[in-house]
């Protein structure tokens, strides 16, 4: 295979660069000692002080895991439980079902969060985590859907049917055969489900209540006021502890492999 | 996607998911709910508060009718307290979310200035208690601005062309139209309400910004060398950018008050009232109004205030912002009828989209 | 596996989520639009058909065109910087394509909102690139770069750039080699093969990238809002004016035609590709 030229290379790390920069002025401007605007006035830790000392953000940030993981958990049964019987069976509605259920991901946010607002309004359904969970499984759905629905596609056939044949039962080949094969699409639809619900802003922001108060939204809020210094500092600590996830998983996976390596020698 | 990104993720789930177990739990605190523009209560107001024993759970809305609309669809509940401006009372009123005040609950009604009581949207007090008020203004940059600024009259001025942030609202930028052609802010009469259309949608080749949030922002970077803005925003500007000019338009000012209401409904009733007699507390009050430069509404806070916060005129406009000097006495937008308002609703939405 | 017919369980809880809670409020939301507002109580149950005749009554044919341009250009500059990023990325090493794939994705958990208010940082008056191109004196006065249409593309662009990278991979990895270089071996040029074999193969990834940015772009108000200034809102800015000013029937109206828009585009999509669902999404 072809590899690519040291341009190409180059192309690859200055558009990541670009994708970064603005990530990484957040993250300057975190210690910039203005409370508002563009202009750096001097060092400060004080923003971290009082993110830390207010907990402003404490709440909305646990609300919002606290909704990902709901909202990712739900699409992960119904999802992974509609792939699994979509992909191997055909019914005159199917098209027509389908579609409507993959339509979250594919109309504007704006149009779900805003007929989710008027709906929820008119059966008295308001406030709380109920709504928004609601709202956040509708469009993690699809992902799950999609992905694990592209897994079993891609499945052998055979190797269900000579469990089966082994004199497996349908749920034992289900477990012991099917899902290790699916589970990573599943995993990864959940987390592609959890990523889009931890960052959505349109759509929760119709949904907003007094006791379930967002980051995003909390965000928006802060930004509306143009003061975020404290935000900013918010981000850079988020950003930091993916950072240093990634950095464990990639010394782990190192380590194991060295240690793999060793075992295999001897 | 590749195996370490899932695994990588599967980390940060796990490690949510503990977090998300640790906090579930926040203690018996006694909750109240809070329904405003952000930071119109102070943060160091709210950790105070909180401090005796209560959680407040603030949710910010960006206009007026938002804050409605919320209420509205809670039906006078879920909320406690909601602080919003002068327009949206009587809709507030009429549409029952908003609760009668006792008065007998109210620990400091004495110290409500009665100079801001009685107006228009509820001429008896039965339901609102003034918070703040402000003039919004206009301010600029006489390095990028090479003449005076007196009135409305002059944003509309070439020599500004695309230099102009405004307020995002409705009802003050037509508002400022109609004093500019000195009519009232007010106006219901369609054939002065179809020249201000002309003359607002005239106005926008000047406007490079319409954010009725953070305005100021664009002004301290030299993004905007004019604007017109609320007076905490106008305040803000000049205390970064101490070069800029404050303008009292000649025209006349418009007035705002923003008052503390009670959800009809409210689920923490007592807290409602202690937090409201927490604000009405004259050293609070005159804490408040220092922190986000508005004025202050209370008689108690007079002994709290600042001989330099009372002599500045970004908040107390001077005598030569008032009548004489000035064409009209200050205004208050008003609600007007459902056609009127539609009237008002279509110039500006047009004026957006030009 | 025979393809069973019968109507399968476990679809049904997803088929009723769908019926539930995407056609029924979509539904309630479009009779919602044929209703008149009222300033009191949002909206009253009269019908009238006077919000779409405001849509097309004139006031609001620039905007529209606008909003179109905006997306267009947006996905048009998605595809010509993403594109040739998939096609380098998928060529790497399998561990350098890990790191780079962990690289794009990694934004994604931060917040596209403070991602959106690092760019108005760069691009404000004295923001660092101006500051730095006064410092250099390639310039005399600061450019006017933000609170234009240009920044709010801009914006759009790096946030909705990995939802056409990731399409586009998924198609360029699956890319079969030896036909590209089976058609080389027959004496095609570079070009020549590029435009004859490559690009029809992964045809479908980009359309879906094209989807997945341009549907998107339509609705998304927070960008314009942000970046954008007095001249560049758009569709989405106006519906979430509309609410944030109680005209629910209106911005229903309004959703309508944008919702219009997004079938359309997807209708397209699929008349091209030949496909129901989208390439790559995950």
């Amino acid at each position: 295979m072809e590899k690519p030229s040291v341009w190409g290379k180059l192309y690859l790390a200055l558009i990541l660069f670009l994708l970064y920069l603005p990530i990484l002025v957040v993250a300057a401007y975190s210690f910039n000692a203005a409370s508002s605007g563009a202009q750096w006035t001097g060092f400060t830790l004080s923003w971290y002080k009082k993110l830390l000392e207010e907990g402003k953000y404490t709440q909305p940030l646990l609300h919002s895991i606290e909704l990902g993981l709901l909202s990712a958990f739900l699409a992960g049964v119904i999802g992974t439980a509609a792939a699994l019987s979509a992909a191997t069976r055909a019914f005159k509605t199917k098209g027509v079902f389908e579609s409507l259920s993959m339509l979250p991901i594919m109309i504007p946010e704006i149009i779900l969060g805003i007929s989710f607002m008027s709906m929820f309004a008119l059966v008295g359904l308001r406030g709380g985590m109920l709504p928004l969970v609601l709202a956040h499984t509708t469009f993690c759905i699809p992902y799950v859907y999609i992905i694990v629905k592209g897994r079993i596609r891609d499945l052998d056939p055979s190797v269900i049917e000579a469990a089966r044949t082994l004199g497996a039962t349908k749920i034992r080949a289900f477990l012991t055969v099917t899902l290790p094969i699916i589970l990573p699409a599943v995993l990864s639809g959940c987390l592609l489900s959890f990523a889009m619900s931890f960052d959505d802003v349109i759509i929760s922001s119709y949904l907003r209540g007094p006791t379930s108060e967002l980051l995003p939204t909390k965000i928006y809020a802060a930004l509306k006021l143009g003061v975020t210094p404290d935000v900013n500092a918010l981000f850079t600590l988020i950003l930091g502890v993916m950072l240093l996830l990634v950095a464990t998983m990639a010394v782990t996976l190192q380590i194991r492999k060295i240690l793999q390596r060793k075992v295999d020698a001897q | 996607m590749k195996l370490p990104i899932r695994k990588l993720l599967s980390l940060c789930l796990l490690f949510s998911m503990t977090a998300a177990l640790l906090t579930g739990c926040s203690g018996g605190k006694k909750q109240v709910n809070v329904l405003t523009y952000e930071g119109y209560i102070p943060d160091e107001i709210i950790a105070d508060y909180e401090a005796r024993g209560y959680q407040v759970n603030y949710t910010a809305a960006q206009t007026n009718e938002q804050m409605l609309d919320l209420l509205q669809a809670a039906k006078g509940g879920t909320y406690d307290i909601v602080i919003c401006d002068d327009y949206i009372i009587p809709s507030m009123i009429e549409s029952q979310v908003a609760a009668q005040l006792d008065y007998g609950r109210l620990s400091h009604a004495e110290n409500i200035d009665p100079h801001y009581q009685s107006q228009f949207y509820d001429e008896e007090n039965l339901y609102s208690i003034p918070y703040l008020a402000g003039f919004p203004l206009i301010v600029y940059d006489p390095a990028q601005v090479d003449f005076e600024i007196k009135g409305y009259a002059d944003l509309w001025d070439s020599r500004l062309k695309n230099k102009l942030v405004i307020l995002d609202q409705y009802r003050v930028i037509p508002g400022i139209t109609l004093l500019s052609m000195g009519q009232s802010m007010n106006t219901t009469d369609q054939a002065v309400l179809a020249q201000c259309r002309e003359k607002l949608l005239q106005l926008k080749p000047n406007v490079k910004l319409i954010d009725g949030s953070t305005p100021h922002v664009a002004l301290i970077n030299g993004d905007a060398a004019a604007g017109f803005v609320f007076t905490s925003q106008a305040m803000e500007v000049v205390k970064q950018r101490p070069d800029f000019k404050v303008v009292y338009p000649e025209e006349g000012l418009g007035f705002g008050v923003s008052c503390l209401m009670i959800a009809a409904n409210a689920p923490h009733m007592d807290a409602a009232y202690d937090f409201v007699n927490y604000l009405l507390d004259g050293e609070v009050s005159a804490k408040v109004s220092e922190l986000i430069n508005y004025i202050n509404c209370n008689t108690a806070a007079e002994a709290y205030l600042s001989a330099e916060f009372k002599a500045n005129p970004v908040v107390y406009p001077p005598d030569s912002a008032f009548p004489p000097a000035a064409k009209r006495a200050p205004e208050i937008i008003q609600t007007v009828d459902n056609e009127t308002n539609q009237i008002y609703d279509e110039m500006w939405t047009a004026f957006k989209n030009q | 596996m025979k393809q069973e017919k019968s109507f399968p369980k476990f679809l049904l809880p997803m088929y009723l989520w769908a019926v539930l809670l995407v056609a029924l409020p979509l539904g309630y939301f479009i009779f919602l639009s044929f209703l008149k507002q009222d300033m009191t109580y949002g909206f009253t149950l009269s019908f009238t058909l006077d919000n779409y005749k405001r849509i097309f009554s004139g006031d609001y044919q620039d905007m529209m065109l606008r909003s179109v341009a905006i997306s267009g250009l947006t996905t048009l500059l998605c595809f010509t910087v993403g594109y040739p990023f998939s096609y380098i990325m998928s060529r790497l090493s399998g561990r350098a394509r890990s790191v780079v794939m962990l690289l794009i994705v990694i934004p994604f958990y931060t917040n596209s909102l403070l991602r959106t208010t690092g760019i108005i940082t760069l691009l404000s008056s004295n923001g660092l690139i101006n500051t730095l191109l006064t410092h250099w004196g390639w310039i005399k006065e600061p450019l006017s770069l933000l609170y234009t249409p240009g920044a709010t593309v801009v914006g759009m662009v790096y946030s909705l750039l990995p939802f056409m990278i990731l399409p586009c991979y998924s198609v360029c990895q699956k890319l079969d080699r030896q036909t590209v270089e089976a058609a080389r071996d027959l004496g095609a040029s570079r070009v020549r093969s590029f435009f004859t074999v490559t690009l029809p193969l992964t045809l479908p990834g980009i359309l879906s990238g094209c989807v997945l940015t341009f549907v998107p772009t339509i609705g998304m108000f927070f960008i314009s809002d942000l970046l954008g200034g007095a001249r560049s809102s758009m569709l989405g800015n106006i519906i979430n004016q509309q609410i944030n000013g109680r005209n629910l029937p209106f911005a229903a109206a309004l959703s309508v035609v944008m919702l219009a828009m997004a079938l359309l585009f997807i209708g397209i999509y699929r008349a091209f590709s030949g496909k129901s669902e989208l390439e790559g999404i995950a």
